[in-house]
Parts: structure tokens; C-alpha cells; sequence
């Protein structure tokens, strides 16, 4: 499953927020959007994963434009910053939501969703915690479950918009490893908007560094250590340990 | 190959489908019948509408309903003041009766409340039987119309104050206090003024609220013209004759008014909010 | 001191203004024995009454939380032309006065108005019937379901409903199973105000009614003919049905205050 994204421009009330960002990635890759507050990722995240639409730009998965698929037919799984978890379902349904929502024809019956279900709940750790509603989860397991309902509709990618910010430094920690470990289990490439270099470091594959609406350098993390293309990289560098 | 979207799609669906609802409620329902009464005043000549306007049994007509309107108003600001301020600032039993209670002329269908009143006040009634003794008459006289306008728009009153209070700074007052206010003084200036744009709001809403009550008010007004006749009434009346025109003369004005009096509070508010932020 | 003097002078005042109506309603009702109550409220004029009350309020209900619901959600959720004065509008009924309200249905959608005038020919009748008590009545009760909705929908975000949509949720899943658990408590309450209000309404209605004695005789309308035909007692009987139904809307409202959610909660 490769994706790209190919010259997006978008502005909001005249300001332009992405001056022609591109970005290719491989199969099962691990990519994070690295950048400062307003540098443009979140924006670039919402239209990959189609919650809004660039002003111009092609957007393709396996060599198909997907520019104006309706978020809905990408199947793109997608972890929001605040976990976004339905609050009046129960965990197990907040993960079968996705299966439950799909046309008749290629809907599992009740036994395959809850099967799968509980196979994405032993997968998190959270097997018990089925019947739990999102309120008395604390915020690690919402984070697990947000994943876990992202990964049951078997995304062609999973998007995830500043996954841990909500979290304490101890959790985080721990969460970034599992979320690193579920997604080559499951062997599903991964866009991650970050703010945290370090974060970016641990997880990544490659990190596309972002500055002003642009992409200024996109490689492996020790590449950018050794060879940061422009300062604005470099600073941004010096900021993580 | 560059795709140009030149219409984004809304992300959230439904927005043709809620518009189409809405749009469509909002023109059958409140935009065509206001222009039905647009449209007929815009057919009476400047003449016409003075000559309804001016005679004598319309004259007496608003000089009731206003008066009336102005003073039970009145009263509602100041015992509007009082309850808002005693359900806010004081625990006390029986409090969430109080609370309740004040609600009900705002659950009550209006001419309930006016056969209510009437019950009350006529000379069979609690109140007016013993006020008979003592000759004086409220059922069927202008007094009458005061109380029921002060049955429906209290609650008016109470909750447009009542949040404004519970936002007052207790700690100002006992600064006041301790600079050496003495009690009018803590009043007027820490409490009073901060108070000002709500109270406005409660009274121009009671006061809009009163001039259109008509359940409430033809139980126990007795109706008679040039005494006790409220313009509501007056505008059924005309209707009943099939004088249309008339009727929206009358309709026309009591609506024009009303809107006026909300436009004004709203900016009146605007920029008392503004003149009181910038005094601290 | 103050403090014993202001709360009695409320407890005065609202005994004096509110209670005791409210009560002489009951006393009068009932000052001729149970039993003429009784045949009071199942006299056939008072009983076609409240029958034709309770269907208005049916048909205006489901004409109103759809309306309700779309104008919430339209206001809520999209930026649009004319967004301010669309809420303007749909407040625009509480200022307005019932009888003004009644006269303005009569000028557009009676035999004499454009509308009900182009639909003449035709035979069919907007006003004086039980169409006309409809349409004034969804007049006076349609800022109530919006103004419920609309704050809960503000607070709400739309998070979740994006969410919902990336796991390719289509309009009527969303609905169904983010957006309506999401408001049902607001719709509720909604509901109960409109039902409320249609069932009490007096002013609009008596213009539009036409009082057709057992035909377009609302419970409020059938209250003041009793009245005017030195009935009073029937009256006070029929009132009691309408006060009995105001007490219950406030003690569905204290209830939804109390086990509702709370405000803020996530």
C-alpha cells in the first residue's frame, strides 16, 4: 500500500497554511509529521485523511486519486489528538462501530464483529474492559482504544494527530512502544502529526520535518542528525535531547 | 496531473438536507406570515394608518395597554431584583419551592392564568371578597390588567437578573464595606451598577412581554371600550369586523414597537457592557 | 436581618401572585362537589377539546424536533450566509405578541390572503380548521426545540461525528448513533416545553380557531367559552386539566435537571 500526496496547496481566509507540500511513502512505513504549532502538519493530516480538502493537490494510495474520495470510502484509521471515543457507547462497540457502519453486503455478522473485537481488546491488553464506557477508562486505555477502533475497519493507513499530548511523560513512554509494536504487527503504514522531536525519533521510519507550509526535509532520523538541510531544521533538533 | 477542487465538498453531510428543512420551516412558518402584515401596511396609505391610529377608542386602547405595561414592569424590576437576589444569594428551606414556583407563569397557559386571576380578584374570590369589604375594586378595572401583566412576565424579570447576580463578586461588597460604604452606597455603586444591563434586559423583556398578553389579561379586564380595552384586544376586534387594515395598523404598531424596544436594549447593553469594563 | 426580611418578602410576593391563583383555580373547580367536576371534565364539548388539544400537539411535535434538529444542526455545525439572521428569525417569535402572530396567519394563509386566496379554488381551507391551529401553533413553539439543542450541539464539537465519519459512517449512522445520544436529553426537554406551549396556547389560536363550537374548540379556547357562557365552575374544571399539565412539565423539567447530564461533562 503506497501513498503519496503531490503538490497541496490550502489557505484559510487568505492566509496560506500549505504551499505546495508532497510526501511519497512505502508500504508499512512509519512516517511522522514533525513541526511546530502552526507549521501546517495537522492541516496536512485532515486532508490525507479527507476531514478537509486542499485548494489543489492530488492525493493517490496504490497509484489511484483519491482526491475527492469521501473520508468515509478512504478507510483510513484515524487516532484524533482528544481520542474523539463515542461517550454513550461502550468500549467494545466504540471498537465495532467501524465493522457495524459498513454496507450489508460486506458487514461481518454479530459473531465475526464481536470475535473481532475481542481479538483487537486481548491486542491492547484491555480484554477485560469491554463493557467499560469511555469515562472510566483513564487516559492510556483511551488512547489503546481510540487505536484499536481505528485498526478494526483494517485501515489502508492509519492516521494519528498528536497521539500522547494528553497523556503524562510516564505513560507516554510506555504507550509509544506498544503503538510502535501493534502497528508492524498489523503491518499498516502510519502517519503520526508530532510536535515532540523525540517522540518522532523513537517511532519513526522516516520523519518529514515541517516548516511554514512546507516540507523541509524528509528522511531518516539519523540522516536529519547528520545532515539537517536547512537551520530551521537544525533548531528544531536542538530543541530533543 | 493536478486535480483542482474548486468546491470542496462539506466534510459533514446533511448540510442540503438540514438547510433545505430549515429554510423551508422558516418561510412557511415565521418569514410569510410577517410579510402577510408587511404587506398589508404597506397597502394603507400614511393617511389611513394615522386615521386608525388616531381615534379615540385606539388612543385609549395603547394609553391602557401601556400604562399598564409600564407599571407592572415596575414592579417586576423591583421584586424581579428581590427574587433573583434572594434565590442566588440565600440557603434557606423551602428555597427550591420558590425556585420553582417562580417558573410557573411561564409553564401556565395564559388563559388559564386569567380565569386564575379572576378567581382571585372578582368579589367571590379569596382576595376580592375581602377587598370589596373594604371597597375597592381590581377585577374589571385597569388595576386589573396590572396584576395579570405582573402574572406572566415576572419570571421575565427573575432570570434575565438572576445571573448577572450569581456572576457579582462578594468580595467587592465587603471591600465596599470596609472602605467605609455604608449601606445605600454598597448598594447603588457595588451592586446596583454591575446589575444595570441585566436589569434593562429583564425589564424591556417584561415589559414586550406585557404589552402583547392577552390570555391572561381579557379574563379580568373587562373589556370595556375606551376603559379597559387593551390594544390586543382592539386588534380581534377590528378583525372580527373584517376590518384588516385596521387590524394591522394596530398590529403593525404594537410589533414595530416591540422589535424597536428589543433592537435598543441590545445596543444600549452593548455599550453599557463596554462603559462598565472600562471603569474596572 | 435583611436576609429574613428579603426571603419573606419573595415567599409574599410569589404566595401572593403565583400560589394562591394557582390554587383558587382548584378551589373553584372543585366548590360544587367532586362529583360536578367529575361530569364536568367528561362533558362531550370539554372532552372534543381536549381531544383536538392533544392532536395538535401531536402533529405540531414531530413537525417541530425535525425542524428543530436540522435548524441546530445547520447553525451548529456550518459556516453559511445568513447564519446571525437565521437565529434572529427563529427567535423572532418569542417577541411577537400571539394575537399579532394569529393576525399574520390570517393575512397570508386565510381566504382573503395570498396563499389561503391561490388555494381557494381548489376548495381547500387553511384557516379556521385544525390545519390553522397546526401552523400558529408550530409559530409560537418553534424557537423552543432549537434553543435546546443548540448549546448542547455547540459543546459537543464534532469530533466525535468526524470520527464517526473517517470510520465510514454515512448521514444516517451518524445521526442514529453519535448525534442523537449526543442530544437526547436537550430534545427531551425540548419536546416537553413544545408540548407545553402547544397544548396552552390561547391568543394565536383564538384568532385562527374560528371557534367552531365541538369542532375547532381548543382546551384554552373551550375554557373562556365556558366562562363567557356564566359557566364557570365547568371552566375551573377544564383549567385544572391545563394547570395539572403545567405542574408535570415542571417536574419533568426539575427532573431532567437533576438526573440529566451535568453541564461540561466529557
Amino acid at each position: 500500500m503506497t501513498f503519496e500526496a503531490r503538490n497541496i496547496y490550502k489557505s484559510f481566509n487568505g492566509t496560506e497554511v500549505l504551499k505546495g507540500v508532497s510526501l511519497a511513502m512505502e508500504a508499512g512505513e512509519f512516517v511522522a509529521l514533525l513541526g511546530a504549532s502552526g507549521s501546517g502538519k495537522t492541516t496536512l493530516l485532515n486532508i490525507i485523511a479527507g476531514l478537509q480538502h486542499a485548494d489543489q493537490g492530488q492525493l493517490t494510495l496504490d497509484g489511484q486519486d483519491i482526491t475527492r474520495l469521501p473520508a468515509g470510502k478512504r478507510r483510513f484509521g484515524m487516532v484524533f489528538q482528544n481520542y474523539a471515543l463515542f461517550r454513550h457507547m461502550s468500549v467494545a462497540d466504540n471498537i465495532a462501530f467501524g465493522l457495524r457502519v459498513l454496507p450489508r453486503r460486506e458487514r461481518p455478522g454479530r459473531v465475526e464483529r464481536r470475535e473481532k473485537v475481542s481479538e483487537l481488546l486481548d491486542m491492547i491488553g484491555l480484554a477485560d474492559l469491554g463493557d467499560r464506557f469511555p469515562q472510566q477508562l483513564s487516559g492510556g486505555q483511551r488512547q489503546r482504544v481510540a487505536m484499536a477502533r481505528a485498526l478494526a475497519i483494517n485501515p489502508q493507513l492509519l492516521l494519528m494527530d498528536e497521539p500522547f499530548s494528553a497523556l503524562d511523560a510516564q505513560v507516554r513512554r510506555s504507550l509509544r512502544s506498544s503503538v510502535r509494536a501493534l502497528q508492524q504487527k498489523v503491518g499498516v503504514g502510519a502517519i503520526m502529526v508530532t510536535h515532540d522531536q523525540a517522540e518522532a525519533w523513537d517511532l519513526a521510519d522516516r520523519v518529514a520535518v515541517m516548516d511554514q507550509g512546507q516540507i523541509v526535509q524528509f528522511d531518516t532520523p539519523d540522516a536529519l542528525r547528520n545532515t539537517p538541510a536547512t537551520g530551521a531544521v537544525r533548531d528544531l533538533l536542538q530543541g530533543a535531547a | 496531473m493536478v486535480s483542482l477542487t474548486r468546491t470542496a465538498p462539506r466534510v459533514l453531510p446533511g448540510f442540503s438536507l438540514s438547510l433545505g428543512v430549515t429554510v423551508l420551516f422558516v418561510t412557511l412558518i415565521i418569514l410569510l406570515p410577517l410579510s402577510g402584515l408587511m404587506w398589508q401596511l404597506a397597502q394603507l396609505s400614511p393617511g389611513d394608518y394615522l386615521k386608525v391610529m388616531t381615534s379615540r377608542r385606539v388612543l385609549v386602547a395603547l394609553k391602557v395597554t401601556l400604562s399598564a405595561a409600564a407599571l407592572a414592569t415596575l414592579v417586576n424590576a423591583v421584586f424581579g431584583l428581590l427574587l433573583a437576589w434572594a434565590l442566588v444569594r440565600y440557603r434557606f428551606a423551602g428555597r427550591g419551592l420558590l425556585d420553582a414556583l417562580v417558573d410557573i407563569p411561564f409553564a401556565l397557559p395564559t388563559a388559564v392564568a386569567g380565569i386564575a386571576l379572576v378567581a382571585l380578584y372578582d368579589k367571590s374570590g379569596w382576595i376580592g371578597g375581602m377587598l370589596a369589604d373594604l371597597d375597592i375594586k381590581i377585577a374589571y378595572t385597569w388595576w386589573g390588567i396590572v396584576i395579570a401583566m405582573v402574572f406572566t412576565s415576572v419570571p421575565f424579570a427573575v432570570r434575565a437578573i438572576q445571573p448577572a447576580i450569581e456572576e457579582l463578586d462578594p468580595d467587592e461588597e465587603a471591600a465596599a464595606l470596609t472602605l467605609g460604604a455604608n449601606g445605600v452606597q454598597r448598594f447603588t455603586r457595588v451592586i446596583l451598577r454591575p446589575l444595570l444591563p441585566s436589569i434593562l434586559t429583564g425589564v424591556v423583556l417584561s415589559f414586550v412581554r406585557s404589552l402583547g398578553e392577552f390570555g391572561a389579561v381579557i379574563f379580568i379586564a373587562g373589556n370595556l371600550p375606551f376603559k379597559t380595552e387593551i390594544a390586543s384586544l382592539l386588534i380581534l376586534i377590528r378583525l372580527d369586523e373584517f376590518d384588516y387594515p385596521a387590524a394591522a395598523a394596530i398590529a403593525g404598531t404594537l410589533l414595530g414597537l416591540s422589535l424597536l424596544l428589543l433592537i435598543v436594549v441590545n445596543l444600549v447593553q452593548a455599550r453599557l457592557y463596554r462603559y462598565l469594563r472600562t471603569e474596572g | 436581618m435583611a436576609r429574613i426580611v428579603l426571603i419573606s418578602l419573595s415567599f409574599l410576593f410569589v404566595t401572593l401572585v403565583i400560589a394562591v391563583p394557582v390554587a383558587a383555580v382548584f378551589h373553584r373547580a372543585f366548590s360544587e362537589g367532586v362529583a360536578t367536576y367529575v361530569a364536568n371534565i367528561l362533558d362531550e364539548e370539554t372532552l372534543l377539546a381536549i381531544r383536538l388539544t392533544v392532536l395538535t400537539a401531536l402533529i405540531v411535535l414531530p413537525l417541530n424536533v425535525i425542524f428543530g434538529v436540522a435548524a441546530a444542526w445547520l447553525i451548529a455545525r456550518y459556516r453559511f450566509f445568513g447564519r446571525r439572521a437565521l437565529l434572529i428569525i427563529i427567535e423572532a417569535p418569542f417577541a411577537i405578541s400571539p394575537i399579532v402572530a394569529g393576525l399574520c396567519f390570517l393575512l397570508v394563509y386565510g381566504a382573503y390572503g395570498p396563499v389561503g386566496g391561490a388555494l381557494a379554488p381548489y376548495g381547500m381551507q387553511l384557516m379556521f380548521n385544525l390545519t390553522g391551529i397546526v401552523l400558529v401553533s408550530l409559530f409560537v413553539t418553534c424557537p423552543f426545540v432549537v434553543r435546546e439543542l443548540l448549546p448542547v450541539l455547540m459543546v459537543t464539537g464534532e469530533d466525535e461525528e468526524k470520527a464517526a465519519i473517517t470510520l465510514g459512517a454515512n448521514g444516517w449512522h451518524l445521526f442514529r448513533f453519535v448525534i442523537l445520544p449526543n442530544i437526547s436529553w436537550a430534545l427531551v426537554y425540548g419536546v416537553v416545553l413544545t408540548a407545553a406551549r402547544a397544548m396552552g396556547e390561547f391568543g394565536a389560536v383564538s384568532v385562527v380557531a374560528g371557534s367552531i363550537r365541538g369542532e375547532t374548540m381548543t382546551l384554552p379556547l373551550q375554557i373562556e367559552l365556558l366562562y363567557n357562557d356564566y359557566n364557570a365552575t365547568g371552566a375551573f374544571a377544564a383549567a385544572t386539566v391545563l394547570t395539572a399539565l403545567a405542574l408535570l412539565t415542571l417536574v419533568l423539567r426539575g427532573i431532567l435537571n437533576r438526573f440529566g447530564p451535568k453541564k461540561g461533562h466529557v
